[in-house]
């Protein structure tokens, strides 16, 4: 049963489908060829989304979305122009700081971007050439997942199970965060440098830079409560978005005023729609799951995968290759999805750390957002700055490579994932 | 007829995007209020996180559709791309049809699993487990509309069914 429920999933995704509804063609014919009940369907469909943790992604996303209609990336800009604005590659430096903090209050790189672009593009280009404004953005947007609080953290720590809290997983990606942003920002400086661009921005000012870090204030008070009620055990990552939505209307309403009450219910509805994208992958997925158990697949996939290897290093790096070829093809949630329940159980058993491989897992996918093919970071910064898909590519190289060295660094040295949040007691 | 098709579906859009701004208005303000609660007034309410789970499902059932139509459920086009308009316009036909009986299919089987569930009461509610399954049904019922749309009138320009 489970080859024909994979080969017909394969097949019909191939043939354009959408990913979430070719699951559940694939259930209705395993379900059919098995005889099973159909009534499972929607009974399966609905508790799979009946699920507390999981209200935690439109919450994270009306968040970021309200905080971007609330003009905090324009503070954020101004605040990281005026610390880094004036040195050779300020702007780009800009616009890396400013992802960094956008990360730390929305959870989706998608957002991000179009929010990043839209805002930063034309100056950049006033600066720079098209691509390499493009590649900034698409770089900068790529911090959302891996800086907390993430969208795809949460749908890891959902389909691992309870072997992975989500606080811990949200501080497992802070310093690596941290060493990509710095690597990001070198990378620029260096490329600014090599092409001869000017230096622009107002000269370095203490007055100007305590300003702007006074309006900032209230941008990130957001992550100190959020994520550290969240990581601090005060409330659950639910209860701590729905925090986040509340404290990023109060800032919109009453601290920015660029928000609007009637803004509200489009804002909601668009969180939905983003979001119920997950939860019909969820939903449908739910059902091949099953089958799936019903027919052993993941005690056979274990037998296969522990007859190839024990040693944790070599699976991890077998995962890792996986997940570089899927993520080229494959939209994250939908590998998340898929192999989340497959690979995280085989980890565990071979005695690797939870935290560490689910953020590697999550890295991994994060990446395949900024490659080709199916990279949806490198599709929506090309449709707003109309930059040719291939220049971008090109552009965006020297981060991918960067990515892919942090996370050989990760890999081969787990203290820079599990250092921080272990210390917190996870 | 295509016309008077195409009314109906706006506005059945247009409620559904009410219910899934209410459901989300809902699940924020519920979810919060039992923070302020606990930590304030040194309190909880039983029914919150029922109510809250609740609300997700409505509102996650309700927006699916909406997606179907705003194209965010994501595909691999890649193949599909490679071939000529004609094929991909029929293939295109092919998959919406294959989509409009799965929906089908979920939609009928929530209609047989709601009466039979209609007297189990929610464990901190006083309302039907059946209510968990209405908006599997509605938002199956929605799917199947909007995919005949398009099986009929083709995607929308830049919003395939496909994302990708």
């Amino acid at each position: 049963m489970s080859s024909l429920v994979m080969f017909a999933f394969f097949t019909l995704a191939l043939l354009g489908m959408p990913i979430a509804f070719a699951l559940g063609m694939a259930a209705l014919i395993g379900t059919w060829y098995g005889g099973i009940d159909w009534t499972m369907l929607p009974q399966r469909m609905m508790y799979s989304v009946n699920s507390f943790p999981l209200m935690s992604i439109p919450f994270f996303m009306l968040a970021g979305e309200l905080m971007i209609k609330a003009g905090i990336v324009e503070r954020l800009i101004a605040l990281a122009n005026a610390f880094v604005g004036n040195v050779r590659g300020g702007l780009a430096h800009v616009t890396m700081l400013s992802g960094a903090g956008l990360a730390t209050v929305s959870g989706a790189a998608v957002s991000d971007a179009s929010a990043l672009s839209t805002i930063l593009v034309p100056s950049l280009t006033k600066v720079y050439d098209r691509p390499f404004a493009a590649a900034i953005v698409a770089a900068a947007a790529n911090l959302g997942p891996i800086i907390p609080p993430s969208a795809a953290m949460i749908v890891y720590a959902f389909m691992a199970g309870s072997s992975v809290s989500v606080g811990g997983l949200f501080m497992a990606g802070v310093v690596p965060g941290l060493i990509i942003t710095a690597g990001f920002m070198l990378i620029s400086a260096w490329t600014v440098r090599r092409r001869g661009w000017p230096a622009t921005g107002e000269t370095f000012s203490w007055r100007r830079a305590f300003g702007e870090l006074r309006r900032s204030l209230v941008v990130f008070m957001m992550p100190v409560l959020v994520v550290g009620g969240i990581v601090g055990g005060a409330f659950t990552a639910t209860e701590g978005s729905a925090i986040a939505v509340v404290y990023a209307m109060l800032i919109g309403l009453f601290i920015t005023r660029r928000l609007k009450l009637s803004d509200m219910p489009g804002l909601m509805v668009k969180a939905a729609i983003t979001s119920a994208m997950v939860g019909a992958l969820i939903a449908f997925s739910s059902a091949v799951t099953f089958l799936l158990t019903v027919d052993l697949l993941p005690q056979r996939m274990s037998e296969l995968v522990l007859s190839i290897t024990r040693d944790p290093l070599m699976f991890t790096l077998l995962v890792a290759v996986l997940l570089l070829v899927i993520g080229m093809f494959l939209e994250s949630n939908a590998a998340y999805i898929m192999l989340v329940p497959l690979l995280h159980p085989i980890a565990l058993q071979l005695g690797i750390d939870p935290l560490h491989f689910g953020f590697l897992f999550v890295l991994n996918l994060v990446i395949g957002m900024l490659t080709p093919p199916v990279g949806v970071v490198l599709f929506v910064v090309c449709g707003i700055t109309r930059v040719p898909m291939r220049s971008l590519v090109v552009a965006v190289l020297p981060y991918i490579l960067l990515m892919y060295g942090v996370l050989m660094l990760c890999m081969f040295y787990p203290p820079v994932v599990t250092w921080l949040p272990r210390s917190m007691g996870y | 007829m295509q016309a008077a098709a195409a009314r109906t579906l706006d506005g059945l859009d247009a409620l559904a995007r009410v219910g899934v701004a209410l459901a989300m208005g809902g699940m924020v303000a519920v979810v919060t209020a039992q923070v302020v609660l606990r930590y304030f007034f040194n309190s909880s309410i039983d029914w919150a996180e029922e109510s809250a789970r609740l609300l997700f499902v409505w509102t996650m059932f309700l927006a699916i559709p909406l997606g179907v139509r705003g194209g965010v459920h994501i595909g691999v086009n890649m193949l599909v791309n490679a071939l000529p308009a004609a094929l991909q316009r029929g293939l295109y036909r092919f998959t919406a049809v294959l989509g409009i009986g799965l929906m089908a299919v979920v939609a009928w089987q929530a209609a047989v699993l709601m009466p039979e569930q209609w007297d189990e009461l929610l464990p901190t509610l006083p309302l039907s487990v059946g209510w968990l399954l209405v908006p599997v049904f509605v938002g199956m019922v929605h799917s199947a509309l909007h995919l005949v749309n398009l099986a009929v009138t083709g995607p929308a320009p830049d919003t395939g069914l496909s994302a990708e």
